[in-house]
């Protein structure tokens, strides 16, 4: 028992090192650093008010560049809504499912394996988590957590990220997926060699997840080669979006994706 | 006054995780550097202090900034792996001096003051995109990210060093 006693009284550092590390691994693994909606909710308030300060005074500095874009987008939009045909079809009825609600990306990341962004939008502002985030030049990434004010985004530059893309004028389709090394361009795999495929050639969303609506635009095809096993393309795509200089942004909400999800649950049961 | 008073050595710490959080980490040479000056924590840290309050330190800054920077604990590991090994890194640094009493980092001569702080940068960095990307074929991956990370680290954190550093007498 006294040796017992002395291995522990004379190893103290060692024991409090590891007992450190053991903590540190459980916070990593325990769903990546969040416990419980309340630690999340706590630690988003703090960081999230911290970084929307910060973030604050950096965008005070850019308000004439940000007033000339939202007034290009603005004649884009209206240019768009003078040629809109209005389709007596289904697809018109199904896109106007989606609704927006515009935030601001207040801490941006991407030079990280795994990044994360935080969002000036929370459960007060109706978002929640598995809402897609774009802006106008494409996909942005998935909300993973929303606490009251702030909400923590899943960037499309995220090892986990897998997100359904197609290539524009076809239906042939893939998973956009990030190998963690340069952040303007991402990988389109599971695409199949019967897809006739060139450089240059747009991706787009493909619509088939409850996520994102059909053809938002993400990037254009920078090169490509087949698999080992020859079945399957591997594409690099050169996103539209500058991932690096990311602001105002949109959160889609689908506003029939419980009854799409109910249906889905019904067929596989 | 006493720097090594626990109130100064709080708020350097302080000090050094908002640079971290809202300069350091915001900054991005050739579109994938963002340099992470926090490592100097190790050579501010008075050195013959209680090594128990030492890794608690290190485990306590490491979890702040990965809250603020959605790193899932990767700075808390290798922040308290470098204040475990810290002193090892300090007797291969300094050698023999190292274990006196009177031993004070900052009257060291420069050479081996810069060896220990890139040294510690070097592994503190190896050890954190090692830990990332956990994947052995992104090896000249991480030995790109730890090559150019360290050298934007040491030159920021000499520069913090010699800003803030009190003259000579």
């Amino acid at each position: 028992m006294r040796r017992i006693l002395n291995f522990f009284l004379g190893n103290t550092v060692r024991l409090l090192f590891w007992f450190y590390i053991l903590i540190a691994l459980g916070l990593s693994a325990q769903n990546q650093m969040y416990f419980s909606a309340a630690y999340l909710n706590t630690s988003n308030r703090i960081t999230g008010s911290t970084h929307g300060f910060f973030n604050g005074i950096s965008r005070y500095f850019s308000l004439q560049s940000e007033n000339d874009f939202l007034q290009q987008q603005n004649r884009v939009l209206q240019q768009q809504l003078a040629q809109l045909p209005y389709p007596p079809d289904s697809l018109y009825k199904t896109k106007k499912n989606f609704s927006y609600i515009s935030g601001e990306i207040i801490k941006n990341s991407f030079t990280a394996k795994d990044n994360y962004l935080t969002l000036s939008l929370g459960a007060e502002d109706s978002v929640s988590p598995d809402m897609g985030v774009v802006n106008e030049k494409g996909i942005i990434g998935i909300i993973t957590h929303s606490g009251k004010k702030f909400s923590r985004v899943q960037s499309i530059l995220n090892s986990q990220s897998r997100i359904n893309a197609k290539i524009k004028g076809s239906d042939f389709f893939g998973g956009l997926v990030w190998d963690g090394k340069l952040p303007n361009v991402v990988q389109l795999i599971d695409v199949p060699n019967l897809a006739q495929i060139s450089v240059g050639d747009t991706i787009v969303s493909g619509g088939m997840s409850a996520i994102f609506p059909d053809q938002l635009p993400i990037g254009t095809i920078k090169n490509f080669e087949l698999t080992q096993a020859k079945d399957y393309y591997l594409i690099s795509v050169r996103l539209f979006n500058d991932m690096q200089n990311i602001g105002r942004v949109y959160v889609i909400e689908n506003q029939l994706r419980t009854a799409i999800e109910d249906i889905e649950n019904q067929s596989n049961e | 006054m006493n720097k090594d008073y626990p109130i100064f050595v709080s708020l350097r710490i302080f000090a050094l995780v908002l640079a971290q959080v809202f300069i350091c980490s915001k900054l991005h040479f050739f579109g994938f550097v963002s340099p992470m000056i926090y490592v100097i924590f190790l050579y501010l840290y008075p050195t013959h202090r209680d090594r128990h309050l030492l890794l608690t330190a290190g485990f306590v800054t490491g979890l702040i900034l990965d809250i603020f920077l959605d790193s899932l604990a990767l700075h808390t590991i290798c922040l308290t792996i470098m204040c475990y090994i810290r002193p090892r890194i300090m007797r291969f640094t300094f050698g023999l001096n190292f274990e006196q009493k009177t031993f004070r980092i900052h009257k060291t001569p420069t050479q081996q003051r810069f060896t220990f702080l890139y040294l510690s940068i070097l592994i503190h960095h190896f050890i954190y995109f090692s830990l990332e990307a956990l994947d052995p074929s992104m090896f000249v991956w991480i030995l790109k990210k730890v090559l150019w990370t360290s050298v934007a680290s040491f030159v920021l954190s000499v520069l913090v060093l010699a800003l803030f550093s009190s003259k000579k007498s």
